[in-house]
């Protein structure tokens, strides 16, 4: 003869598949983080190297030029610290 | 700048013997790349560097050159704001047109499909242990294909880089005559995007991201390399200054004493470091101090005076040892063969000691604004280019062997036989994992 229990939930194993779901959850949303990070550091890496070639022809003189191209290479710098933080957040 | 139209047949058999030295750099990195990893992918490191070699020197020939071409030859132009911009070469594939003589032209290709070769290997010493060798070979094919001769065109073959003397009064355009950013740098930054694609080794890192020691297996590997590297160095630093900056045959005495004053301030100023700093020299760390003054001594060789070439090297050498740490400690970037701060930094610090030390800046005010410009470009354009292309080709042939396969080691994984068979060589194997 089948006997069928009532089905009784086991805390201990509530708690444990809560926690599961919970660092599913925020590893997913710490995922995200990083690749918009990622992702953000390059387009900077990018608009700082537009920054620096826009120099040529908008720009007459050497210290204009020298200026701002040292600008677009300081958004380039930030843009692979980002990217660079990026990567360093995903291992951590 | 332009290629000389015309050699003397003297000049041009000499320009000859030195491009036949590169390869014996490409030995010297492949000992280089093999020694700093561990024994259970030793053999792997080799065979991945004679593949990438072959994978490279192909694509260039079937596709690179067409992209890259030679000064003088058709290009595509760019008109922005009155001038042209030469961007991209317009050759036909697979050399078709191109005669294969003592001619500038057919000296450049020669060089060219030495020098992707080198740049090509440079990112294996980043994914040693790791790295499944059909990636190797794809990321290689993008490389030598696209990336490199883009570059390469823009400083060596009349492209925009070089012309920023003639175009915006910016000194002597763009300088690079031994391929400190061409080669080495782009190299370089292609390490560190296979470093960051594929993470650190297995082990490398403890949970709160503390660093565990994974010496070298092999350090006569590494410093047996590190001396046909110099000897390679001596070719390519020379043949490029005689081809790309126009220099006489006789200013190759200059070239070969300022490339050996580079590496040997590099590396003794490695050696005096790492005793300071760790109670002993460190032979790997001596060893990529080596490399570094090498790397240095690429773009300004042909225009620096010995003191300054010893202060370069000796710049390269401080800056590579810390390099090292920093990535790895600070930044925790898993490179076992350093080549992200021997081939991008050392290269970097070498671009910009043209307009700081040599003659090539002293007479300019513009000088080191168009260098600036030239690192710029690499950090800025082909950095991403080039890690946006492995993240594609990561979709679809992934970069990094599984954790199985990684502990086994990659000699037996990929290639089915380990390259010290009469040797128990791992010590994690008896270990619970």
């Amino acid at each position: 003869m089948i006997e069928i229990q009532p089905f009784t939930a086991d805390p201990a194993a509530i708690r444990v598949l809560r926690g599961r779901v919970f660092f599913a959850l925020s590893f997913r949303r710490q995922s995200h983080r990083t690749h918009q990070m990622k992702l953000a550091g390059f387009l900077l890496l990018v608009s700082g190297w537009g920054i620096v070639v826009a120099t040529l022809p908008l720009l007459p003189s050497l210290p204009a030029r020298a200026a701002f191209a040292l600008a677009g290479m300081a958004v380039e710098l930030i843009g692979l610290a980002l990217v660079g933080r990026g990567h360093w957040v995903q291992k951590g | 700048m332009a290629a000389p139209t015309f050699l003397s047949e003297a000049s041009a058999t000499l320009c000859l013997v030195l491009i036949l030295l590169v390869p014996v750099a490409c030995a010297g990195l492949a000992l280089v790349n093999t020694g700093l990893s561990r024994s259970r992918s030793a053999a792997h490191v080799m065979m991945a560097s004679l593949c990438i070699f072959a994978v490279a020197a192909i694509a260039y020939v079937v596709v690179g050159f067409s992209w890259q071409g030679a000064p003088g030859r058709p290009a595509h132009f760019l008109t922005i704001a009155g001038k042209g911009w030469n961007w991209l070469a317009a050759e036909p594939l697979f050399l078709r047109g191109l005669r294969l003589d003592l001619s500038p032209a057919s000296l450049i290709l020669l060089l060219q499909m030495f020098s992707v070769g080198v740049a090509a290997m440079i990112p294996l010493g980043a994914g040693a242990e790791r790295w499944k060798l059909g990636a190797s070979c794809a990321s290689t094919t993008l490389l030598a294909g696209w990336t490199y001769p883009l570059f390469a065109h823009w400083v060596w073959s009349e492209g925009w880089l070089s012309q920023l003397g003639s175009m915006y009064g910016l000194g002597r355009g763009f300088v690079d005559s031994g391929g400190a950013g061409t080669i080495q740098v782009m190299g370089g930054l292609s390490a560190l995007s296979i470093a960051w694609t594929l993470g650190p080794r297995r082990g490398k890192y403890s949970s709160d991201g503390e660093p565990a020691a994974i010496p070298a297996h092999n350090v006569v590997l590494v410093l047996a390399g590190c001396l046909l590297a110099w000897v390679g160095w001596l070719g390519l630093n020379s043949a490029g200054a005689i081809l790309f900056n126009h220099c006489e045959t006789s200013a190759v005495v200059l070239v070969a004493v300022n490339t050996t004053l580079s590496a040997a301030a590099a590396g003794m100023t490695a050696v005096i470091v790492t005793r300071l700093r760790f109670g002993r020299p460190d032979a790997s760390l001596v060893g990529n101090g080596w490399m570094a003054g090498l790397v240095a001594s690429s773009a300004a060789s042909a225009f620096l005076k010995p003191p300054t070439a010893i202060l370069a090297g000796a710049v390269a050498g401080a800056l590579v040892v810390l390099s090292i740490e920093l990535l790895e400690f600070r930044f925790t970037i898993d490179d076992p063969g350093g080549a992200i701060s021997v081939h991008a930094i050392a290269g970097l610090w070498g671009l910009l000691s043209v307009a700081l030390l040599s003659d090539a800046g002293a007479g300019s005010s513009g000088q080191w604004l168009a260098q600036l410009i030239g690192a710029a470009t690499l950090i800025g354009f082909v950095l991403p280019l080039t890690h946006g292309l492995n993240w594609l080709i990561d979709r679809v042939c992934p970069h990094r062997v599984d954790a199985e396969a990684e502990w086994q080691g990659m000699d037996l994984c990929e290639l089915g036989a380990g390259a010290y068979p009469e040797f128990v060589v791992h010590s994690d194997e008896f270990t619970q994992r």
